[in-house]
């Protein structure tokens, strides 16, 4: 047996789940202390850029990075990880492609900045104040990182060996992966570590296989029956397009799929897929009636790209066009 | 920059419908822009909303879907 | 639904257009694809998305 592995695990544009779902692998995390030293881990312990940047290049097995890169310190960050790593895993939807924090690619970063600093009824800021990039306090000069034009997937700036998908990834695939390494059988490159069929394929609900559908409706404004498949209720489910592998957890629990596990293997695009299956299932002989019932999914881009707009294929806001809903 | 805008369109025709209708307008010398260029595919049920994506990501500038 | 994607995602839903057209109707075709040419020329080119130059960088090398 080698020396023990090194792990790193980086934090970036996200929430803090991914850390969470770190801890949840409760006893395995014994094991993982086992098997590895932790070299890197600043959401637990008080680790610094430069203890980092101390290790010679390559020398960290697995390097972890959740989170999507959105400002310039997060691509410093991403930079760093793949100079320090063998392997490097996109942890979770935002590293994975975007998640949460790409769904800002609607809008411009100035859009965005005025929406948070200038509209947002809870905001009182009537000189207009932005946060600016550099200070100079007494003590010495402050920064701030800066705000890129848009929110980017880690393989949008950085090589990626692996994924593990999911908001946040689950426990069983957390395992899986460090098993994989423990044991020296790696997957491909590129492997996304999870099921390879669709969210639908786990699902126990059951499907009629006919078109029913004649009107959308939100999930909290109706009961649902449990029996039955959400979107032939007329419930928006992203299960169709989505990878399985997380044994169709939201939808055993009564809600809909979000698709945080991003795309199968055989869809490209999230959101198309999903049109083509509302497509599938609504039941309309007109264009108009199509309208109507299609109407009532108020923002079907950000349902469908909920956790992966950055790696959509149109992918980024054009500026074009306007829809009138704004 | 002097270069007149000439957009990029991709035709997905059906091969059965509007595909052989082109052939037919080629056929008949009937003058029209050269912009579209075609995709046969064997009927108009088959596009995928991804073809439309996909087209637009490469650089289509617009789209036709002939059935 | 997908040309409501499109607006959302800023671009405009007129640049996909279907039509239903049978094989005899050459005439049809042509005057289809001119006047949609037409619209998609008035429309001008697709905007460029935005590519934040300390990723665009690293896209080179990566690519």
């Amino acid at each position: 047996m080698p020396d023990k592995f090194k792990f790193a695990f980086m934090p970036s544009a996200s929430c803090g789940g991914c850390e969470i779902a770190i801890v949840d692998i409760d006893e395995v995390i014994l094991k993982v202390a086992e098997l590895a030293d932790i070299v890197y881990w600043p959401t637990a312990l008080d680790f610094k850029d430069h203890h980092l940047e101390a290790l010679p290049d390559g020398s960290i097995t697995v390097g972890f990075f959740n989170g999507a890169v959105r400002n310039d310190h997060d691509v410093h960050h991403a930079k760093l990880l793949r100079q320090k790593s063998a392997f490097v895993v996109a942890f979770g939807a935002c590293a994975q492609m975007g998640g949460i924090p790409s769904l800002g690619n609607f809008w411009t970063t100035e859009e965005l900045a005025h929406r948070m600093y200038d509209t947002v009824p809870s905001v009182n800021n009537p000189e207009g104040t932005r946060p600016q990039l550099k200070y100079d306090a007494p003590e010495g000069e402050l920064t701030l990182p800066r705000a890129m034009d848009r929110a980017y997937a880690l393989d949008q700036v950085i090589d990626v060996d692996y994924y593990l998908p999911g908001c946040p990834p689950q426990v069983k695939w957390i395992v899986a992966a460090v098993e994989a390494v423990a044991s020296g059988e790696l997957p491909p490159k590129g492997t996304v570590i999870a099921g390879t069929k669709a969210v639908c394929d786990e699902c126990p609900r059951e499907r009629s296989e006919e078109k029913q559908v004649t009107e959308f409706k939100r999930i909290h404004l109706v009961e649902n029956d449990p029996e039955k498949c959400l979107l032939e209720q007329g419930i928006m489910c992203c299960g169709p397009a989505t990878r399985d592998g997380c044994e169709a957890a939201c939808v055993t629990a009564g809600q809909a799929c979000r698709g945080c596990f991003g795309p199968t293997d055989n869809v490209n695009d999230m959101g198309a897929k999903l049109a083509s299956a509302i497509a599938s299932i609504t039941v309309a002989d007109a264009q108009e009636e199509a309208d109507r019932i299609l109407g009532h999914l108020d923002d079907p881009a950000g349902y469908f790209y909920r956790f992966g707009l950055a790696k959509s294929m149109l992918g980024v806001q054009r500026g074009e066009f306007k829809p009138e809903a704004e | 920059m002097a270069e007149a805008f000439e957009p990029k369109i991709v035709g997905l025709l059906c091969t059965w419908c509007a595909y052989t209708g082109a052939d037919l307008a080629g056929t008949s010398r009937i003058k029209y822009p050269p912009n579209v260029r075609p995709i046969r595919i064997m009927c108009s049920g088959r596009v995928d909303p991804q073809f439309v994506l996909d087209a637009f990501a490469h650089g289509a500038d617009g789209v036709l879907v002939g059935g | 639904m997908l040309k409501k994607i499109l607006g959302q995602m800023g671009l405009n839903p007129g640049r996909l257009r279907l039509e239903w057209l049978s094989a005899s109707e050459a005439q049809r075709y042509a005057a289809t694809v001119a006047e949609f040419t037409d619209e998609i020329r008035a429309l001008g080119p697709i905007p460029a998305g935005v590519e934040d130059a300390a990723v665009a960088k690293e896209e080179v090398h990566a690519g």
